[in-house]
């Protein structure tokens, strides 16, 4: 029996070349759109994640280094850097903060090709909120001598032994990912760096002086969430010199950072659907104006003309929505495979959206890419189904 | 022109020509990995003082993972090659039916070079990781892609009035 579905089934396929392109264009408007707030959310929900993870609700950093200390926590890009004094009591002085836990950042050795430097992270075990609530929310024994704790992207697996300023050490457990840069960080116990530091005159081609105050960040927990910016300006005020880091000022960051691909890709989005609409409206009356002879005879054999409506807009709807499904399906696969690569190009944390925020994103791109289709074959869709089919099997007779 | 079994098979051959130029490019000039023996004429002393001691291992043994992958990736984009080249005369569904199931293989293989067979660097944020390793992915999924197409092509042959 032939169907609506099988005339529309049909006659894509018949036309290979001319209904690829219009499915190209479709695609591009889906990738445009698509990929825009893919990159947008991926680096916003990264950070929620990394904040986190943290488990800190404020992070104080030196005033000179608060670039570097966001770099650290948003890509993981090793540094060291560190107060002149240690300024843990005077935060926890501050009325309303609940616990505050000192890290010390490191960065390992830099050498050639393959041999990246990592960022260690020296946890203090007696304050810190970050590691030891996952190790105890894992079932994990507390950190031994020389066991260390991996941020998710680092390749080797739990039990592997590395070594660092010609210091040993074990991985003992892996975190989960955030997308953040503590996926590329090493968290280590504040006894061990001590130790690792006073080996590495021997031991190691550069030595590693740690600083006396032993504080590079000190990640701060409020008692109340709605006293956190009187908390960030009370410890402005009271202690000179750093710089307080909220999950707003960070997730700031990423966006204005992003501003500037995310316009471009709006633009594109844009424009590619203000030059298909009339591209693609002209390609539907041409193809009305080539079939209306078939349209004739489908009339004359007692179609009527809603049929042919239907027939000309669900085809025009039928590839829009494949070039809809192709765009959105390609943009999932290259954002996804090339994740790390784009964070890095673009010096942003990024991971895969919350599956309800895909799903909006994805829903959002494909009726977009379905209404453009839809709008730009409604006119001849229309047009040829009101012909008389006397009129239309004589079309183009001399 | 119509959508004829030998029209795709000009197309998808053309495809498979591409693929496997860029998979020959892919890992030494588009996103090259490390071709060095001894990187930056740091010694093994030295980098057993900074290094994870499991890449000092890979180090020891000659040449990183990546580099490999990277020879064995150039002979299978040269294989997807004279796939796409021998494809071209082939006109009965039958023959481009069994191609597509060694396309297909062809695929596969390039998926799984860098993921299990060979592998690449153990460091994360290196090239190879970022780049090599997801574009081959890529490129190797899609030649798997084209080869299930050529496959599925015999079974529209029940339907012969889509395809002549």
């Amino acid at each position: 029996m032939i169907t609506l579905l099988y005339l529309i089934k049909k006659d894509i396929f018949h036309h290979p070349v001319r209904n690829g392109v219009l499915i190209f264009c479709y695609a591009i408007i889906a990738v445009s759109l698509f990929s825009g707030n893919y990159l947008l959310l991926g680096a916003t929900d990264s950070v929620q994640n990394g904040i986190s993870r943290l488990g800190a609700d404020l992070v104080v950093v030196p005033a000179d280094y608060a670039e570097k200390g966001e770099a650290v926590l948003l890509r993981g890009e090793p540094t060291t850097f560190f107060f002149g004094r240690n300024i843990v009591p005077d935060v926890e002085d501050i009325p309303g903060v609940s616990a505050a836990a000192p890290q010390l950042y490191i960065a390992t050795l830099d050498t050639a090709c393959c041999y990246l430097p990592v960022q260690l992270i020296t946890f203090d075990s007696e304050r810190d909120f970050t590691i030891i609530p996952w190790l105890r929310e894992h079932d994990h024994p507390l950190l031994k001598k020389d066991e260390i704790i991996v941020g998710n992207l680092i390749v080797p697996d739990v039990g592997t032994p590395l070594k660092f300023y010609g210091h040993e050490f074990i991985i003992s457990g892996k975190l989960d990912p955030t997308g953040t840069g503590l996926d590329t960080s090493i968290f280590i116990r504040k006894e061990d760096a001590a130790v690792m530091a006073k080996e590495s005159k021997e031991k190691a081609v550069k030595e590693l002086v740690l600083p006396e105050s032993g504080v590079s960040a000190v990640l701060v927990k409020v008692q109340n969430v709605s006293e956190i910016d009187r908390i960030r300006d009370q410890i402005s005020a009271r202690i000179p010199g750093v710089m307080v880091l909220t999950p707003e000022t960070l997730i700031t960051r990423v966006t204005g950072q992003l501003n500037t691909l995310t316009q471009i890709l709006a633009m594109t989005a844009l424009v590619a659907i203000l030059v298909s609409v009339p591209l693609i409206a002209l390609i539907s009356i041409m193809v009305a104006h080539e079939r209306i002879r078939d349209m004739g005879v489908l009339r004359a054999l007692g179609a009527p003309r809603g049929l042919i409506f239907r027939l000309l807009f669900g085809e025009s709807l039928s590839i829009a929505v494949i070039g809809g499904v192709i765009g959105i399906v390609s943009s999932v696969t290259i954002l996804i495979l090339f994740q790390e690569l784009l964070g890095k190009l673009l010096e942003i944390p990024l991971s895969i959206p919350g599956s309800g925020d895909l799903i909006v994103i994805t829903g959002l791109a494909f009726m977009v890419t379905v209404i453009v289709g839809g709008v730009a074959s409604l006119y001849p869709a229309w047009k040829s189904s009101v012909t008389e089919p006397y009129a239309a099997i004589r079309s183009g007779e001399l | 022109m119509n959508f004829r079994p030998t029209n795709l098979a000009v197309f998808i051959s053309a495809l498979l020509i591409i693929t496997g130029i860029l998979i020959i490019l892919t890992p030494w000039y588009i996103f090259p990995v490390c071709d060095t023996k001894d990187p930056a004429g740091a010694s093994l002393e030295d980098m057993n003082q900074q290094v994870p001691s499991k890449m000092v291992c890979s180090l020891s043994s000659g040449f990183m993972n990546c580099w490999y992958t990277a020879r064995v990736e150039s002979l299978f984009g040269v294989l997807i090659i004279l796939s796409g080249i021998v494809l071209l005369p082939a006109k009965q569904n039958s023959v481009l039916s069994r191609r597509g199931v060694m396309i297909m293989g062809l695929g596969v293989s390039v998926v799984l070079v860098p993921v299990s067979i060979i592998g690449m660097c153990d460091m994360t944020g290196t090239i190879c990781n970022l780049g090599t390793k997801p574009a081959l992915i890529l490129l190797g999924s899609i030649v798997t892609l084209l080869g299930f197409i050529l496959v599925a092509i015999r079974y529209h042959t029940q339907y012969p009035e889509y395809l002549t």
